[in-house]
């Protein structure tokens, strides 16, 4: 089966780097992160600035929007977590509780939203360099963290959260899944500084990038490894990976600047994905459509979206 | 009728017009409430509440149908906004610029113009403008003056005054040229010497017209001219313009004047100052002036010459316009040259005790040229005391890295550490000597080492103690410790011990901690083994954990330090690097802890919580805001005040430093050095610096019998030498007689402290001598015969005494505060009652409490047990006994006493107040009492008996 995925746009963000870019929880949006220290909000599909979020103190690292995309929440490297009303584009709250730079921020309940939707989003995961993860209570107007996950021993890269997991990934090359049903943090080793880790759709496995170059699909419950993903290039880049809407595609970004995406079974390169001229930046962050096969990356200052047209036909 | 009264009448004044009585106004006048004002369309120009309000309403708008509106700002980028300034006109109707408004506008004479009849009372000011270059009243306003004239001159006028004339009574010539020339002095005065005597050529000398009398000259007022410019005084500066625009002043230097464009300018004032580079000026005040210069090449032109020699000479005081020469000359200040320094002067301050001691000799610092020369990190350290670190450098602790830096940290914080470091070099020394004589045995062992059955494990035992209960905050104060302890051997003093540990740790790497008892010795008893096993299992805690919790927490460390097993942990982890290697991910990469998620997180994530009834795995919350006081926790703070105590405890702990090379002399430069660095050490170093001035008086038993006595009982208020001395005699007494050393201390306590310090630390002592003293007493006796067997003999302690308690405090005595010695001695006195649990009660003993002897005051611990059993309300805290206990003991020496109860009776209080242990205040009064008169026989008696004995051992 042949996917051809397209270039659908390219938009120039205007605000430096980007350093991530989001899609809303509906897909509808788009959210990116900028090194000038501004969060936009835009229709990736038209291309259009919807709105300018100002108010961090140092770039942008990580947004996520709510389900009803009501609010906000974005962290920077002022070590602030913001909470934001999208209309109004002011701080609702600002979070401040962590002693280093922020690196990633999840709102909860993120891939629930399709079994339940009516669910609020009420609570903020943010990971930090200062090897913390911190939950926050945002529907109290405590500004403390709720609870602080202690147990990395070096920055945390990333954060996701399921309905009833918070799987974070740190630099000390583990991941480390907290199961709230269960009570108990698992623990894996990947052997090199992970720079991110997510569950698939399915929510059985996990989709962890490393540093040393190499995606690896890891069994959710046993730890086991399923599959190995690598030729891109890391270059000790905060690299971020995912899985595409079917589960079929293993996608990362890479320093050469394309999106890499692998077959997830039998882990060969399907395609690389680059913009209409080639770039010298590298590929960091992506994102993917919640329903369609529909992807966002950045590229140094601009975004790229590719959706897979024919592939739906 | 009419003629006459003409003559006789003057009449001022125009007489009023004689009313026409048919014109005369029939209707009655209309009253103020009926006049209105109207405006120009007739409407009324005022109305309101009480018709005197001012309508600014729609009828007399102000611009608008509204009235008046305020302006707006506008700025954008696009169009700035320009600067508005607002005119009253702004705020005018056109009613108000109308002829009768409040601003009429139109042609009109001003004010001045205006008949003086109509000018309003107000007087009018004169302005003088400054800005002119003629000062004064401008001269175009002189010559066109205003028909205007004050009321005072047109007074004058009609009275026979001119213009021109001065006022006052007509006048002789003479007189009028006196009062002229008394103006004119006045003048003179005032405006300097400008123009001197050049006045009297007008002097007539007519003399004729004696009776002729003419009217007094016109007085002009002297007017000070303003200072308007910024130049110096004096200077003026140039002034182009045309010559004959100017007052041609005569006197003045003459203008320079040029030609220029066929125009003739004078150029007055001065031109340039004096140059501070020109040799040859005569006089800086001079003025200069433009004719000085040349404005063209070719010869000079005579007038210039003349004329500037001409002013060059005018100024024949020397003096600046302006001025007047002072007569009497300002006396000059006289500057005293700075006083000589005597040629031996050492810029170098020294320390003197007191004017009756010689200066404590500072370190040798190398002053060259007068400059400190910089000290190498050999005299550096040697300063700082840092000798071990000099020696060997720390490889096999990575996070103990010996710095100077954290050795100044310690030391400043901790300035105890650093006589503890001193005092156990004294002391190894001191070992070194070879005991030769029972007497040094028995110091330097049962003494020093801070037991009466101090066996070197024993004490290596106590040493940890301390060390646990010391404060641990500071790394470098662990530092020096592990320092001792060769990092990772604690136990080096007792191979047999070492040697199990080390094997333990081998143990503890595979797993297998149980194993422990296969090694240990079948001589030891099941007690000890325990024990060895807890001391061991303390010993890794401390040398692996951070110092500091809070830094435990800030910092994660690469290994998980709340496992304790760190080497096993770390081979765990290369046998995972070699399960990833082999991609072998699963059951050997994955581990998994009980983590227990926060209750609002369970909520919000709308799942139940996990784990509900169990207990609870402790959570930290982190606090989000970094604070100090996090890193303040209570224990450390307790440590603190317990720092003053450990001058005891370093007499116990010193035994385990090794280098044991050191000498005496070098001991002593040691001191030298410290005197210069430290101010709280200072009672101590005087002690030591005293010990060097009758250090040759004393015997070498003697001695070194001092320098461990020095050590025991760390500082001590210096005094006569005679005093002292006195005190060391009856110590060496009660020391051969196995005095405990509390008893010492009391003895010394009350002679000398006095400072408040000293007493602070003098209740700590008693607060944990007390407390010990009582376990002890009782349980060690049998123990305490046969130790005392062994120092009498000199057989070394360790060889004596197996059975003897060698293990670490355990329990809350690891941690010894204050609350937990309230509780250890409630335990205590319980265990007391049942005696027959020997060694427990031994284990509570602390380290220093181990350098007493027990034997004597059994009796009366009996005794204090039962008078606790009868005792009504909470339990007393031991040490109230224990002092009393203590008063009994005191020395020898009669003249004494009186001082130390004094000290002493005091303290019961204080102490009851501390522990917070509420008593029945009338009964243990008067157990006091009793006990008192008990004890005091009890230990006469038994002293006599030691002194007897002693006496035996002397013959």
């Amino acid at each position: 089966m042949e996917i051809d995925y397209k270039l659908v746009r390219e938009i120039e963000c205007k605000q430096g780097a980007v350093r991530a870019v989001r899609f809303s929880v509906d897909g509808a949006y788009c959210l990116t992160c900028g090194a000038d220290r501004k969060l936009k909000l835009w229709n990736p599909y038209r291309g259009v600035c919807l709105k300018v979020y100002g108010g961090h103190g140092d770039e942008v690292m990580d947004a996520n929007a709510s389900c009803d995309s009501s609010q906000i929440v974005s962290c920077g490297l002022d070590k602030s977590v913001i909470l934001w009303d999208v209309a109004t584009g002011t701080p609702v709250r600002r979070l401040r509780g962590h002693a280093g730079p922020v690196n990633t921020v999840r709102v909860n309940e993120e891939f629930v939203i399709f079994l339940i939707f009516n669910e609020e989003s009420s609570m903020v995961v943010s990971g930090s360099r200062d090897n913390l993860v911190m939950l926050w209570d945002v529907k109290s107007k405590a500004l403390e963290p709720v609870q602080c996950l202690n147990d990395a021993k070096d920055s945390v890269s990333s954060v996701r959260v399921s309905d009833h997991e918070i799987l974070t990934a740190s630099f000390d090359g583990k991941i480390r899944r907290y199961d709230i049903r269960v009570g108990e943090l698992y623990t894996d080793y990947m052997g090199d500084a992970v720079t991110c880790a997510s569950f698939t759709r399915d929510g059985q496995c996990v989709v962890v990038s490393c540093a040393d170059g190499v995606v690896r699909l890891i069994d959710k419950d046993s730890g086991e490894l399923l599959g190995e993903f690598a030729g891109h290039m890391a270059n000790n880049l905060c690299l971020e990976s995912s899985v595409d809407t079917q589960d079929t595609c293993i996608i990362s970004g890479s320093a050469d600047g394309k999106l890499w995406i692998w077959d997830l079974v039998s882990q060969k390169v399907v395609a690389k994905l680059s913009g209409f001229k080639p770039t010298k930046h590298p590929t960091v962050s992506l994102s993917v459509h919640p329903q369609t096969n529909c992807f966002l990356a950045t590229n140094g200052p601009n975004v790229l979206m590719w959706s897979t047209a024919s592939g739906q036909e | 009728m009419s003629d006459s009264e003409d003559e006789n009448y003057v009449t001022f004044g125009v007489p009023l017009e004689p009313i026409d009585e048919d014109n005369v106004p029939r209707k009655k006048p209309m009253t103020i409430e009926d006049q209105y004002a109207y405006d120009a369309q007739g409407r009324r120009r005022f109305h309101g509440a009480f018709t005197g309000g001012f309508s600014a309403g729609y009828f007399n708008t102000v611009g608008t149908r509204d009235g008046w509106r305020p302006q707006q700002f506008k700025s954008s980028r696009s169009s700035k906004a320009e600067s508005i300034t607002q005119r009253p006109e702004d705020f005018m109707d056109e009613e108000d610029t109308s002829e009768f408004g409040i601003a009429p506008t139109g042609i009109r004479a001003s004010e001045n113009y205006v008949n003086s009849g109509q000018r309003g009372t107000k007087r009018e000011r004169i302005t003088r403008d400054n800005n002119n270059p003629i000062p004064g009243t401008p001269v175009l306003k002189e010559l066109l003056k205003p028909v205007k004239e004050t009321v005072g001159i047109i007074l004058l006028k009609k009275m026979g005054w001119r213009p021109g004339q001065g006022v006052g009574s007509r006048l002789t010539k003479k007189q009028k040229a006196k009062i002229k020339k008394k103006n004119e002095r006045m003048k003179d005065m005032q405006q300097g010497s400008r123009k001197l005597n050049l006045e009297n050529s007008s002097e007539d000398s007519e003399d004729d017209y004696e009776n002729v009398t003419f009217a007094p000259d016109d007085y002009e007022p002297f007017r000070c001219n303003p200072k308007d410019n910024y130049f110096g005084i004096g200077y003026c500066g140039l002034d182009r313009r045309t010559i004959l625009s100017g007052h041609v002043n005569l006197f003045e230097t003459p203008a320079f004047s040029i030609r220029d464009k066929n125009k003739k300018l004078s150029i007055h004032g001065q031109a340039f100052g004096v140059g501070a580079f020109e040799a040859d000026d005569e006089d800086i005040y001079e003025k200069e002036d433009m004719s000085r210069y040349d404005f063209s090449l070719g010869p000079e032109r005579k007038t210039k010459t003349r004329w500037s020699e001409d002013s060059s000479s005018r100024n024949l005081n020397n003096c600046l316009e302006g001025f007047v020469l002072a007569k009497n000359k300002l006396e000059l200040k006289k500057v005293f040259p700075p006083p000589e320094l005597p040629k031996n002067f050492v810029p170098v301050h020294t320390i003197r005790k007191s004017r009756f001691y010689p200066p404590i000799e500072n370190v040798p610092r190398r002053t060259e040229n007068g400059k400190r020369k910089d000290l190498t990190a050999a005299d550096r350290a040697k300063i700082l005391e840092d000798t071990y670190n000099t020696k060997k450098p720390f490889e096999t602790h990575p996070n103990l890295v010996p710095s100077v830096a954290s050795n100044i940290i310690s030391k400043t914080l901790n300035l105890h550490g650093k006589q503890q470091t001193e005092e156990r070099q004294k002391e190894e020394n001191q070992r070194t000597k070879a005991a030769v004589s029972w007497m040094e045995k028995l110091t330097a062992q049962s003494f020093v080492k801070g037991g009466t059955v101090g066996s070197s494990k024993d004490s290596d035992g106590n040493l940890k103690k301390l060390e646990e209960f010391k404060d641990s905050s500071t790394t470098s104060d662990k530092q020096n410790k592990l320092r001792q302890d060769n990092v990772v051997k604690p136990y080096f003093s007792d191979s047999g011990k070492q040697r199990r540990f080390e094997q333990y740790l081998v143990f503890v790497k595979e797993g297998e901690k149980n194993k422990l008892e296969s090694i240990q010795p079948l001589s030891m008893t099941e007690w000890d083994r325990e024990h060895e096993r807890i001391e061991f299992e303390q010993a890794i805690k401390l040398f692996e954990q951070p110092t500091n919790e809070y830094v435990a927490n800030k910092f994660t460390s690469a290994s998980d330090p709340s496992r304790s097993d760190v080497f096993a942990q770390s081979s765990q982890e290369d046998e995972i690097k070699q399960a990833v290697k082999m991609k072998m991910f699963g059951k050997l990469t994955r581990e998994h802890v009980e983590w227990k998620p926060a209750s609002i997180v369970c909520k919000r994530f709308n799942i139940p919580e996990p784990k509900v009834g169990c207990a609870q795995p402790e959570m930290q919350k982190r606090s989000a805001k970094f604070s100090i006081f996090d890193s303040l926790d209570f224990n450390n703070s307790v440590k603190f005040l317990r720092a003053s105590k450990e001058i005891n405890d370093v007499s116990t702990s010193s035994n385990v430093s090794e280098n044991t090379d050191k000498n005496m002399l070098d001991n002593t430069e040691k001191h030298i050095i410290d005197n210069t660095d430290s101010n709280v050490k200072e009672t101590s170093d005087d002690i030591f610096s005293h010990n060097h001035e009758t250090i040759e008086l004393v015997s070498e038993k003697m001695r070194n019998f001092e320098v461990s006595y020095e050590k025991v009982f760390g500082k001590e208020v210096s005094e006569t030498s005679l005093k002292t001395d006195s005190n060391r005699t009856t110590d060496t007494e009660t020391m051969n007689q196995q005095e405990s050393q509390k008893n010492i201390s009391s003895t010394m306590k009350t002679s000398t402290s006095k400072s408040k310090s000293e007493e602070k630390k003098d209740l700590f002592k008693s607060i944990f001598l007390s407390s010990s003293e009582e376990s002890d007493s009782e349980s060690n006796e049998s123990l305490d015969s046969e130790a005392v067997k062994s120092v009498l003999i000199g057989k070394v302690p360790s060889e004596v005494n197996v059975n003897r308690n060698t293990s670490p405090p355990r329990g809350i005595f690891a941690k010894v505060d204050l609350d937990s010695l309230v509780n250890n001695t409630k335990s205590n006195v319980q265990l007391d009652e049942t005696t027959s649990k020997e060694k427990d009660v031994v284990n509570t003993v602390n380290s220093e409490l181990e350098t007493e002897s027990q034997q004597d005051n059994s009796n009366s611990n009996l005794s204090e047990t039962q008078l606790l059993s009868n005792m009504y309300g909470p339990v007393l805290p031991s040490r109230l006994l224990k002092t009393e206990s203590k008063t009994a003991e005191p020395s020898s020496s009669q003249m004494l006493k009186p001082v130390f109860k004094s000290v002493v009776v005091p303290k019961p209080k204080v102490d009851s107040e501390m522990c917070g242990v509420w008593v029945e205040r009338e009964k243990v009064k008067k157990s006091k009492k009793e006990k008192k008169k008990h004890k005091h026989k009890e230990h006469k008696s038994s002293k006599h008996k030691r002194k007897s004995k002693k006496e035996k051992r002397a013959s």
